[in-house]
């Protein structure tokens, strides 16, 4: 039993994190609305040559062959930088197509020759997915798209984007993602996996946990950095106890989140009866550790962190935005309350 | 990262799980004192009897010198299976025993350790004093050096179990010149000692286990002094480490088995308006989001654990695990206030445990350090805060 990352793991942390700060500074985003081409397509594949999109596939399907832990500490960093979800359309759709047997869909999305945007239902819609899908959706990223990744309890399904009705474009909470809404009336799909063959439903609230995690950390470490050189009252802030403790509560919810997202990274891999029960805990906890910590990061850097001059704003919205995919604070409770206990 | 146990730590599962089964008592302890007292002595020797007393404590003391994973598992076993809890054992156990074993002498441990594992004394800690609670460091309960002796003078409160406790680990200040955490010492000393007189507190919860203990000029031998004269801060340092590291296990599946057990309430509990507890959308989600809360204390226990393991010694980060599981407990137990409704009034009955529970949890977020210094904590060692 050891929880923590092997040295090889570690490697992986370390990589991203690099690569990442180098290529995608955060500053980036500061004043340029609507960046939904941050990633531009030269960029995904310039991601996909480091194996990210494959990294948790087997190798029998050209996957980097790691499992689900590893992949999580990629989106860990992924969600520290504020990295698009569509790179988790990516992961799930090279994982949808692979296991469907669609090996030359899989392929292009593995070398980033096709972007996947993410569709969450709307509230009110009927939705249904399967062979063919219904609903009204709210598309994340939809610029230069091609594919859509849809996805709920029962299966995941990919279509072409193309294939059903958008609307005008829509202005997202995080101005650093489009969106546009959709309807799809029997829309036929691509493939479509069903969750008894591979959960990607629970597979994607597990990675997006791993993002928010990640916003949850850089917002507390901003907090931290800044309330060791902010002075008022001739001292600096952290060395007052309302924002000390603030801090501590930060703290407590990333330590627990990223045990949680180990944890979870195991038993669910495993398919013990404990993955869903952990799955569903993980996003719940996730949610409001993000939001939590982004939040107070405001609140902590004054009337400095309502501008648009600093960057904490983004990692609020991002946190509201990642709250939506695969499944909300509320349907992820009320699941975890009919699970049965674990031990 | 993984979760694995090996053949050989599985099959010491199997072990501690039939033993536990067979040996563990039937009857429930006794609310009384001094028959609680009987009643954990008993235990204790039955434990040291089969061979599970100290299991990680050193081989030469009466331990079992089992490694960390061991220890991990029979803790795990041990909560499971419904067993008592530390109850008076727990200071002596998780908290003098374990400090003397760091931080004392051959003579020390020779004579203090055995008696502790098998069932023969009680520990208690005498460390708080009126005005010395959270600044734990001002405490002014004098000690002299007389000869080969120490006479001290002075008062302490909050001691958990005095009245039904053999020995004490007590600061006491030996030098009252020196900058204020330099000049304590941490001794060894019988609650039988002539010149000491032991008040029961009655607590809010109806419980009167904690005390006032006066000392007036009693003697304790100089070699009852741990780990030196003046270095009584930087010994009791090293036992908070062991109050928040694996010493959580047991309650954190204690607090597993609570929260399982509200959620079957809920599920057959009628609220005022007849419908189930667990139907009310705002009792659900709580009841959830607690459930939820509690797996992460878990993984949090493992991961602390795991990063103990690495690097040889706890570090600040089982204060979050105390703040998290202390307040946790707090809210698990007013939760329960609102499923039982009306019936919170009434602490006999069958709902009478939750009430009782709501009242007896202050303790947790005050007890072994409060929640504000937690934070403190958490905010300037593991953070890096200026004070
Ligand atoms: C059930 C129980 C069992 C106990 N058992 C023992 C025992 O066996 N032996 C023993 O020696 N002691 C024991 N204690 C004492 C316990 O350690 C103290 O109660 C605790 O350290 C707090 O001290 P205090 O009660 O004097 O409160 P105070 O220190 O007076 O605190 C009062 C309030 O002020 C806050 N506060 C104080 N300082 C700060 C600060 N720096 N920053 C922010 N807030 C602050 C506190 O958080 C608290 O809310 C026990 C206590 C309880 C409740």
């Amino acid at each position: 039993m050891d929880l923590l990352p092997t040295q090889e793991q570690q490697q992986i942390i370390d990589t991203a994190a690099s690569f990442l700060a180098n290529e995608f500074p955060i500053n980036q985003l500061l004043g340029a609305p609507n960046s939904d081409t941050r990633v531009s397509r030269e960029h995904l594949q310039k991601i996909a040559q480091l194996g990210w999109l494959g990294i948790g596939l087997p190798e029998e399907l050209q996957g980097v062959g790691y499992g689900l832990s590893e992949e999580v500490l990629l989106f860990v960093e992924l969600g520290r930088n504020l990295m698009p979800p569509s790179l988790l359309g990516s992961v799930l759709g090279g994982r949808l197509t692979g296991l469907s047997g669609e090996h030359d869909r899989m392929r292009s999305l593995l070398d980033g020759d096709i972007k996947v945007a993410l569709a969450i239902s709307l509230p009110g819609s009927e939705t249904k997915i399967g062979e063919s899908i219904s609903g009204e959706f709210l598309i994340y990223e939809p610029h230069e798209a091609d594919l859509l990744l849809v996805a709920d309890e029962g299966g995941a399904a990919l279509l072409p984007l193309k294939s059903v009705q958008t609307t005008e474009d829509d202005r997202c909470i995080d101005e650093t993602l489009g969106v546009s809404s959709a309807i799809a009336k029997n829309v036929p799909v691509l493939c479509y996996l069903p969750a008894e063959n591979d959960n990607l439903f629970l597979r994607g609230t597990i990675l997006v946990s791993a993002m928010l995690l990640g916003i949850a950390e850089a917002t507390l470490a901003r907090s931290v950095d800044y309330a060791k050189q902010r002075e008022q009252f001739g001292k600096v802030i952290g060395s007052f106890q309302a924002i000390k403790h603030y801090c501590a509560e930060m703290a407590v919810r990333c330590e627990s989140v990223r045990s949680m997202l180990y944890h979870t990274s195991i038993t669910f891999q495993a398919q013990s009866p404990a993955g869903v029960f952990d799955a569903c805990s993980l996003k719940a906890l996730a949610i409001e550790a993000a939001q939590y910590n982004a939040n107070t990061a405001i609140q902590i850097h004054g009337g400095m962190g309502f501008t648009r001059e600093m960057d904490i704003h983004l990692f609020v919205k991002r946190a509201q935005a990642l709250g939506t995919l695969f499944g909300g604070e509320r349907y992820h409770l009320r699941r975890l309350l009919c699970e049965p206990v674990v031990d | 990262m993984n979760l694995d146990f090996t053949p050989q730590q599985l099959q010491f599962r199997e072990q501690v799980r039939d033993w536990l089964q067979a040996h563990k008592p039937s009857e429930p302890r006794p609310e009384d004192g001094a028959e609680g007292r009987a009643f954990d002595l008993a235990w204790q020797k039955t434990l040291y009897t089969g061979g599970w007393a100290g299991i990680n404590w050193p081989k030469a003391y009466g331990g079992q010198g089992f490694d960390t994973f061991q220890q991990l598992i029979f803790l795990m076993e041990y909560a499971k299976s419904g067993a008592p809890g530390d109850h008076y054992r727990f200071n002596g156990l998780n908290l003098a025993g374990p400090t003397i074993i760091a931080c004392g002498d051959e003579e020390q441990k020779k004579t203090h350790l055995p008696p502790i594992l098998k069932g023969d004394v009680i520990w208690c800690q005498g460390f708080s004093e009126p005005s010395a609670g959270s600044d734990l460091a001002s405490l002014k309960t004098r000690a002299i050096v007389d000869g080969d002796e120490l006479i001290v003078t002075g008062s302490k409160i909050w001691t958990s179990w005095a009245r039904f406790a053999d020995w004490q680990q007590l600061l006491v200040r030996t030098d009252p010149d020196a900058p204020k955490h330099a000049g304590i010492s941490w001794v060894i000393n019988r609650m039988d000692n002539p010149g000491m007189e032991i008040r029961p507190i009655h607590d809010m919860a109806g419980g009167s286990d904690l005390h006032e203990v006066f000392y007036d000029e009693v003697r304790i031998p100089l070699r009852n002094i741990v780990g030196g004269i003046n270095n009584g801060w930087r010994v009791s340092m090293a036992q908070l480490s062991f109050e928040r590291g694996t010493a959580f296990m047991p309650s954190q599946i204690e607090t597993q088995k609570t929260i399982e057990e509200l959620i079957e309430l809920a599920r057959n509990t009628r609220l005022d308006d007849g419908r189930l507890a667990i139907d009310d959308d705002h009792i659900a989600f709580q009841l959830a989001k607690l459930r939820a809360e509690t797996r992460s204390l878990l993984a949090m226990t493992l991961l602390g654990i795991s990063r103990n393991e690495r690097s040889g010694m706890p570090g600040p980060e089982g204060s979050m695990l105390k703040l998290f599981q202390s307040e946790l407990y707090k809210r698990i137990t007013t939760v329960a206030l609102d499923i039982v409704g009306a019936d919170r009034a009434r602490l006999s009955g069958l709902t009478g445990r939750w009430p009782q529970a709501f009242l007896g949890s202050f303790a947790n977020t005050l007890g072994g350090g409060t929640s504000e210094v937690m934070r403190n904590i958490i905010g300037e060692r593991y953070l890096g805060l200026p004070k």
